[in-house]
């Protein structure tokens, strides 16, 4: 298809002077050094319209692109695996006519794949008729025998994807197929928000095609009544492997945009042959699990007998049709390099159809016209293990040491079908902003199909993946430095449909939501008591910066070291008791401090504290809001002090504080503002009154306990830290003394900050609860109403009284550790019975003995 | 002594816990298969605590298989298989025609789906991964023109003889390789091995899991193995089926080995497997009860 210019152009190296495509590789953006039609309008490129003026257009798109970050990249934990998603500006462009063809391609792939897989988990007629050797199929662990025959006529492949370059003929090739549980499908939806919106105008003018329709049509097929046996109430999960997965953002983003419960196996549970995931409200059935973790993985009674991890009994509840599980278990077969070598003969026989999307050469060594083949040039080729669906254990014969290539072909020559011998794939080069630049990048796309009813849809885009070396773009999601959005032109005027899920179904009102993960509200109670353990951190660091930052009055400095002692007490470095001449060691104060701040893998430190908030809300960042994902991303030490070089001076600390404190406020905020009063607001709110009240004990008793000191500079300071100086001294002026403190500070149930009212929300929190779950808690529930009566019993005058004890030296508030103690335990015993009785437990999970033959 | 003999088997697993499970969830492999020379006049089998559900089906290798799951707290789990078989002795008399060549040759081009069908046992399994030691052990036995039948017997013969049989040696994990370095094992071991040096010279051979006469006639001697389950291997003979041959016994099976399941090896045909959550320490007892009775 010539390219016709209709413009004057500037010369290609006065717009762009960084790009350069190899001779030997086809140019995306350039034809005949001129810039082909279909990036014309996008790259901005009009007649008077000079390089400068480009390169302005360019970043600008860049800039608005990084101030408005993405799910992907916008992680909270700072991993390598995010970073490999950051998103290059320029869409790559594919106009209607060639995309028809590789559509067409993809979707012929898929269908053939899926008859295949029908086939040999069914009757394998294939294998039979000789079409497919049956060391592919038998030859390998990839095809699971438990599966043979458990759902007969069943679709197999729900979500597919395909990796595809583009040949320096112009013709694409298909590197990989990906049938297991193809990730990337979230990410190109998101992808697609993001550019569509700093290339709005372009987005509407070049009439790309929309996606919206694609997952609409998977949630559907994945709905259909008619599969289960009992159909039930359309519950469906997303089996994703964890955060620790680099895909995790992605199946968080996919089972918020599905209306998913994002699920770990250890959330479900087969009982009576049925799938239940665990809640708080109890076992909910599951009707269908859209799976992101291996076949392998998904049963260890039936799939791996070495693992004890996954769901047990998974596969009966599959052949009882109780479950429907996609793609179905064993799809992850059909990855074999050995069966994508083999599928242009199986298309011949299967649909009788030529394979219209070939592969990029590829050999399968089992048969012996490609052995006699591959041996001929051997040097050209890269082995790979016919059954391994990664390329990064890839062999090569011309880099292999002597005595290596005879080992080699010595295990060639034994057992030749579990080699495929490939040659290294030539991808196209497209335009890609690098570096203030535009510059050619080698280029890879995978491209995505579901399940329609009657056969499967193509996304109309996708993902391209850009690395600045061809070795660095592969079959693998993962692999290359950035990606792209894919834009498929249409001839005609796209219908502008949002991207959110139609909402087909009418959805029925609920106002309980007791199907929340066991586990989700653990993290939800961690996340409360992370968040105000932070708080309450963050308080006291800035106290004590405030105090030792300027000068410092010699008489205070005995005082000063109780509040830093007190900080983090027995996991910092300063002795309980300050050294007589305090003076000297100002320094010793100072540098615990700053250890306190910064120091990441101390037991107790701010830095620590934020990490640990933030890999906790990554984990359910698909219940937290926009808002409060925005807040926690700032709790980041890289972000709130990011001089690395200020970190050594503690006044340069208070600015970064002070931002803490409102950040955690505006946190806490949020939530008792938007959240919705559910479990999971529960949760979260128990999580943070608990800890509240832990940490007012623990600073009364550091602070308060020991008698026989002179205690005003300290009741100031331990008023401060709790927030509650402003109240005090309305009502007491500058009288600091121990009886209204404890008054205050644990007695008065007006001030939110004191452990009365600490009490009275939590005993409001259970009944929550109770209505809320089944689970019986009246015994708790009086229990801390017991604990607050008993602070009844108690009265701030008897409480401030010092008491010496005849074996130690220094009075005591006896009367008051004793109270606090009691406190303690209740809270204790709260602790224990919420993780019993509602959270996740950790249960031992094994194999039976084996009753082995003798 | 090769009329038909007709048998009662009891095979009883017990299970006990050192504190109470909560939820086990198991698959087994108890009920004996139909065969031209064995018929299964009944097989039942009680599980105690009685399971939340019981799922009886057949594996993709035919064989009957039942999935169960307990989900009452319990601390022991008792299995009783009770079974009665008719098992006759197969007539291979014309097996000792078929060439080793012929065999290995229609494995690698197959000519009938028989044959294709069989392929499935030429590869690695769960517990069984070919290497060019096995092939070497099995070469001994072989020559391209040699009868499968007497060469395969030799095999048998050979690991009879070289290999001890040392109860409680080896674990259900234990490697093929590991057996042919240390000569012992137990008859599950031998199968492996064998299955092993057989497939990594071109042939087909699966694993069959059964039971042997436990008591036999007076002045018979007493089979190895028969006070538990036993197992031996079947080879591919092209039209003639599958020979089963017993390395732990020197042996064909005949009348007095009786077939409860065959698949590529031992993991396809576990009596019983089982997850199960809580449950502690775990003791477990198993005896096997094999009878001739009057018909």
């Amino acid at each position: 298809m010539p390219d016709q210019p209709q413009l004057e152009p500037h010369p290609i190296t006065e717009l762009f002077p960084s790009y350069r495509c190899p001779n030997s590789s086809y140019d995306e953006l350039l034809q005949n050094g001129l810039v082909r039609d279909h990036y014309h309008s996008l790259l901005g490129i009009q007649p008077r319209l000079n390089g400068a003026e480009l390169y302005l257009r360019w970043q600008t798109i860049k800039r608005s692109l990084r101030d408005n970050p993405s799910a992907s990249t916008g992680q909270l934990t700072k991993t390598d695996a995010s970073r490999i998603w950051e998103l290059d500006p320029i869409p790559y462009v594919i106009p209607e006519d060639q995309w028809h063809a590789l559509a067409r391609g993809v979707e012929q792939r898929v269908r053939l794949l899926d008859l295949i897989l029908r086939d040999v988990y069914g009757d394998q007629k294939l294998i039979a008729n000789g079409t497919l050797p049956p060391e592919v199929v038998f030859g390998t662990k990839n095809y699971l025998r438990a599966m043979r025959g458990a759902t007969p006529d069943e679709r197999i492949i729900y979500l597919y994807a395909c990796q595809v370059v583009r040949e320096p003929n112009g013709v694409w090739c298909a590197l990989a197929d990906r049938t297991q549980g193809p990730s990337g499908g979230g990410l190109a939806v998101e992808n697609r928000l993001a550019i569509s919106r700093v290339l709005e105008s372009d987005f509407r003018s070049m009439n790309v095609m929309r996606l919206a329709s694609f997952f609409a049509g998977l949630r559907e097929q994945l709905n259909a009544p008619e599969y289960l046996k009992t159909p039930k109430s359309a519950r469906n999960v997303l089996l994703s492997p964890g955060v620790a997965s680099p895909t995790f953002f992605e199946d968080a983003y996919l089972a918020r945009y599905l209306g998913y419960t994002l699920t770990q196996t250890s959330d479900l549970t087969v009982r009576g042959g049925d799938v239940y995931l665990k809640t708080l409200g109890g076992l909910v059935s599951v009707d269908s699990i859209l799976r992101r973790i291996p076949d392998i993985d998904c049963d260890p009674l039936e799939l791996n007998t070495q693992s004890s991890s996954g769901i047990a009994g998974l596969c009966q509840a599959v052949r009882d049709k109780q479950v429907r599980v996609a793609n179905q278990l064993g799809s992850g077969w059909a990855e074999s390099p050995a069966l994508t070598a083999l599928l242009p003969r199986l298309c011949q026989s299967v649909l009788g159809e030529d394979l219209i999307l070939q592969n990029t050469p590829m050999h399968w060594c089992g048969d012996p016209e490609s052995l006699a083949y591959v041996t001929r040039d051997i040097e050209r080729f890269a082995f790979r293990d016919a059954f391994v669906r990664h390329s990064s254990s890839d062999w090569y014969f011309h880099r292999a040491s002597e005595t290596d290539r005879n080992r080699f072909l010595d295990m060639l020559r034994a057992k030749p079908w579990s080699y495929v011998a490939v040659e290294a794939p030539r991808p196209s080069y497209s335009p890609t902003w690098h570096g203030n630049r535009v510059v050619a990048w080698p280029t890879v796309l995978r491209l995505f199909a579901s399940a329609t009813k009657s056969g499967f849809e193509v996304m109309p885009g996708g993902i391209a993946r850009v690395a600045d070396r061809e070795d660095k773009v592969s079959e693998s999601l993962i692999a290359g430095l950035m990606s792209k959005d894919v834009w498929v032109l249409s001839s005609n005027k796209v219908k502008p449909i949002s991207l959110l899920p139609a909402n087909r179904t009418i959805t029925e009102v609920r106002r309980s939501a007791m199907d929340l993960p066991s586990r989700v509200a653990e993290h939800l109670f961690w996340l409360g008591r992370g968040t105000e353990r932070t708080e309450g951190m963050a308080r006291h660091a800035r106290l004590c910066v405030s105090q030792l930052a300027g000068e410092i009055e010699p008489e205070l400095l005995g005082f000063h070291w109780q509040v830093v002692y007190a900080l983090s007490s027995s996991e910092g470095t300063l002795s309980e008791t300050p050294p007589p001449d305090a003076s000297s060691h100002v320094e010793e104060m100072r540098r615990e401090v700053l250890q306190f701040l910064y120091q990441a893998d101390r037991p107790m430190s701010l830095h620590g504290a934020m990490v640990g908030i933030r890999q906790n809300a990554e984990i359910i960042r698909d219940r937290l809001s926009f808002d409060s994902w925005q807040l926690l991303s700032k709790l980041d030490m890289d972000y709130l002090m990011p001089w690395v070089d200020r970190r050594e001076k503690l006044g340069d600390a208070g600015v970064f504080l002070n931002q803490m404190t409102t950040l955690l406020s505006a946190f806490a905020g949020l939530i008792s503002e938007n959240m919705t009063r559910g479990p999971g607001w529960l949760f979260l709110e128990i999580g943070r009154r608990i800890e509240r009240a832990y940490g007012l004990i623990r600073l009364v008793e550091l602070l308060l306990v020991p008698g026989g000191r002179p205690i005003s500079p300290l009741i100031e300071s331990l008023l401060e830290i709790c927030d509650s100086s402003m109240t005090y001294r309305y009502r007491y002026l500058m009288n600091y003394e121990v009886a209204p403190t404890l008054d205050l500070l644990l007695f008065d149930p007006s001030n939110p900050r004191s452990i009365a009212f600490q009490f009275v929300k939590i005993v409001e929190n259970l009944e929550g609860l109770t209505s809320a779950s089944k689970v019986d808690i009246t015994r708790m529930r009086r229990a801390m109403m017991d604990a607050r009566g008993m602070m009844r019993l108690f009265d701030a005058d008897s409480l401030s009284v010092e008491v010496t004890a005849p074996e130690s030296p220094y009075p005591r508030r006896v009367h008051l550790q004793e109270l606090l103690n009691q406190l303690t335990q209740s809270l204790n015993e709260l602790v224990d019975f919420l993780s019993q009785r509602f959270l996740t437990h950790t249960v031992s999970v094994r194999h039976l003995e084996d009753a082995a033959n003798q | 002594m090769f009329e038909p003999i007709r048998y009662r088997i009891l095979h009883r697993t017990r299970y006990e816990y050192s504190s109470p499970a909560l939820l086990c969830h198991n698959t087994m492999h108890l009920s004996p298969r139909e065969l031209p020379y064995q018929k299964v006049d009944r097989s039942h089998i009680q599980i105690t605590p009685t399971p939340s559900i019981r799922r009886p089906r057949l594996d993709p290798h035919g064989n009957r298989t039942e999935f169960f799951s307990i989900e009452s707290q319990h601390q022991t789990m008792f299995v009783e298989a009770d079974s009665i078989v008719i098992r006759s002795t197969p007539d291979w008399s014309h097996a000792k025609d078929t060439t080793f060549l012929s065999i290995r040759d229609r494995l690698h081009s197959p000519l009938t789906s028989d044959d294709r069908s069989a392929q499935e046992f030429c590869f690695d399994s769960t517990y069984i991964q070919s290497e060019s030691a096995f092939a070497e052990y099995a070469w001994k036995s072989f020559q391209s023109d040699s009868s499968l039948l007497e060469s395969v017997t030799d095999l048998t013969r050979r690991i009879f003889k070289e290999f001890r049989y040392v109860p409680n040696s080896t674990l259900v994990s234990t490697t093929p390789r590991e057996v042919l370095r240390s000569k012992q094992g137990v008859c599950q071991d031998f199968a492996h091995l064998q299955i092993a040096c057989l497939r990594s010279i071109g042939l087909a051979a699966r694993y069959v899991s059964g039971y042997l006469l436990t008591h036999p006639a007076p002045g018979q001697p007493k089979l190895v193995g028969a006070d538990a389950s036993h197992a031996w291997i079947s080879v591919y003979f092209g039209e003639l089926g599958w020979i089963d041959f017993d390395p732990t016994n020197n042996a064909i099976p005949k009348n007095e080995h009786i077939t409860v399941a065959w698949g590529a090896d031992y993991a396809d045909v576990a009596p019983i497997v089982g997850l199960l959550i809580g449950g502690g320490l775990t003791r477990l007892e198993v005896s096997v009860d094999v009878a001739p009775i009057e018909s």
